[in-house]
């Protein structure tokens, strides 16, 4: 495998022309992570304490988004994106509208999960201590609940990385679809490329599983939290 | 942009077709890949928790690549990478076979979903108390039967509500099989799209199967969660019953 096919596998014709390959995935992910967990902290908010009408509203967008797979998801925006802004269809925007759709139900499900497994027991306790409703949640509820949730954040991390494999459908040219297409210039070399584009794999999302294994290992319930 | 509604694309015999033998293949993809990852995956676990080095370093390696590995690689992997790994003859054999897509996709499923299972099945067996496993080896059972009538029975209670889960995120996942052109429901729906440039329907057709058959799994893998001890006898509900699981389990109800 040449030098320049290897480039193209890791950033596609970044920085003179188009950017692709893995760069797209990494970009993909992080744009998905930071908009569901944007969407998902509101969400998970009204689910846990909102007026019933959202609480119930919440949690059909949640159930709905989950029960959904991923490509159709992404097929949906592609659908429905030029018939709501125009314009032709946006393969790379319709992606990242669909991992973020799939990124937010799953983060919310994943803070309500770690938020509800504070026992009710230490909620009570603060406020038997005369802390107010919104002093427990500060002070009780959040700082155990995101030191619980911290495992299953990472492992849907990991998930939703390799997700961002499935853009390459639509026609983004992500890194599978960068080693498809190098597969196809070489066929004699097919076993090179696909080795190559497991490897980029395993190895970006290793890195994720092993930031959160450093992070859960500092923020463990071994060691008392700092007051 | 606008886009007039027409329901009677989906009254066509031909296109109906195409989505009653997607929810077919869909059907037949979720069902096999399940079964066989269920059986691979467990392999794997008691590999990884069996004491002989020789079984569980493969085991763990295995399952570390394949976790961090995309689901749809593992699909177009075995489908145009895999035939080129055999001797030539077998290779163009496989290429002809009118099935390959099919299998390969299920063999794909299988591979992914397997490492899921074995995580579950794993946690699993690790929280049978010491005892139980010393328990089973001082009756004097070989190691077949120590796993075959103790500790399988025992975990597979523990493991069931996260192995119903599972199940429902590979029924989804049975859609990547439609990047090899395997006929299931996101492939008709697509094949729909190019036919008629009417996908909104028939994506909303296959939208409302996929969410319908994923909410009542969701629905059955609650009910097990919490009314599961009540079916329970053996071993599995005393041991439950000695660390105060149950009782809990009754009051809340």
């Amino acid at each position: 495998m040449s030098a320049e096919l290897l480039r193209f596998l890791l950033v596609g014709g970044w920085p003179d022309g188009a950017p692709g390959g893995l760069l797209i995935n990494l970009a993909l992910f992080t744009a998905a992570f930071l908009i569901g967990l944007a969407i998902a902290v509101p969400l998970a908010v009204m689910r846990l304490a909102g007026p019933p009408p959202l609480r119930f509203a919440a949690a059909a967008f949640v159930e709905l988004a989950r029960a959904t797979p991923l490509l159709l998801l992404v097929f949906w925006s592609l659908f429905l994106l030029p018939l709501a802004v125009g314009g032709y269809p946006n393969p790379l925007a319709s992606a990242l509208i669909g991992l973020a759709v799939h990124s937010a139900a799953n983060q919310t499900e994943i803070l309500r999960a770690g938020f509800a497994a504070v026992p009710a027991g230490e909620v009570e306790a603060g406020l038997a201590a005369g802390m107010s409703r919104f002093q427990t949640s500060i002070h009780i509820v959040i700082p155990q609940g995101v030191r619980r949730m911290v495992p299953a954040h990472f492992s849907f991390a990991v998930s939703l990385f390799k997700d961002t494999a499935v853009v390459y459908v639509v026609g983004v040219v992500d890194l599978l679809q960068a080693g498809l297409i190098a597969a196809e210039r070489r066929p004699s070399e097919i076993l090179t490329y696909y080795l190559a584009v497991a490897a980029c794999f395993f190895l970006a999302s290793f890195t994720i599983t092993l930031a959160g294994r450093c992070i859960e290992r500092r923020w463990s319930f071994a060691r008392p939290v700092a007051a | 942009m606008r886009y007039e509604v027409d329901w009677s694309i989906l009254a066509r015999p031909e296109l109906a077709a195409l989505l009653i033998d997607g929810v077919r293949y869909t059907m037949i993809v979720a069902a096999v890949s399940t079964g066989v990852s269920l059986v691979l995956g467990t392999a794997l676990a008691i590999a990884r928790v069996s004491g002989s080095g020789w079984l569980r370093w493969p085991a763990e390696l295995w399952v570390n690549l394949a976790r961090h590995i995309p689901g749809v690689f593992w699909v177009l992997f075995f489908y145009f990478a895999f035939p080129e790994l055999l001797p030539a003859t077998w290779g163009s054999a496989l290429n002809g076979w009118t099935s390959f897509a099919l299998a390969a996709g299920i063999v794909a499923l299988s591979v992914d979903n397997a490492t899921y299972v074995s995580d579950i099945v794993r946690t699993g067996a690790l929280a049978i108390p010491r005892g139980e496993w010393e328990a089973a080896r001082c009756c004097g059972l070989s190691p077949w039967q120590q796993w075959t009538c103790c500790l399988i029975p025992v975990t597979l209670r523990t493991v069931t509500p996260p192995l119903a889960n599972r199940t429902i995120h590979n029924f989804k996942n049975s859609s990547l099989c439609m990047v090899i052109a395997v006929p299931e429901l996101t492939w008709a729906t697509q094949q729909i799209e190019s036919l008629t440039f009417r996908g909104i329907e028939a994506t909303l057709v296959a939208t409302l199967f996929y969410v319908t058959v994923a909410l009542a799994l969701g629905v059955w893998a609650r009910r097990l969660e919490r009314g599961g001890y009540r079916h329970w006898r053996g071993a599995g509900a005393v041991w439950r019953r000695e660390r105060g699981e149950l009782a809990r389990v009754d009051s809340r109800r």
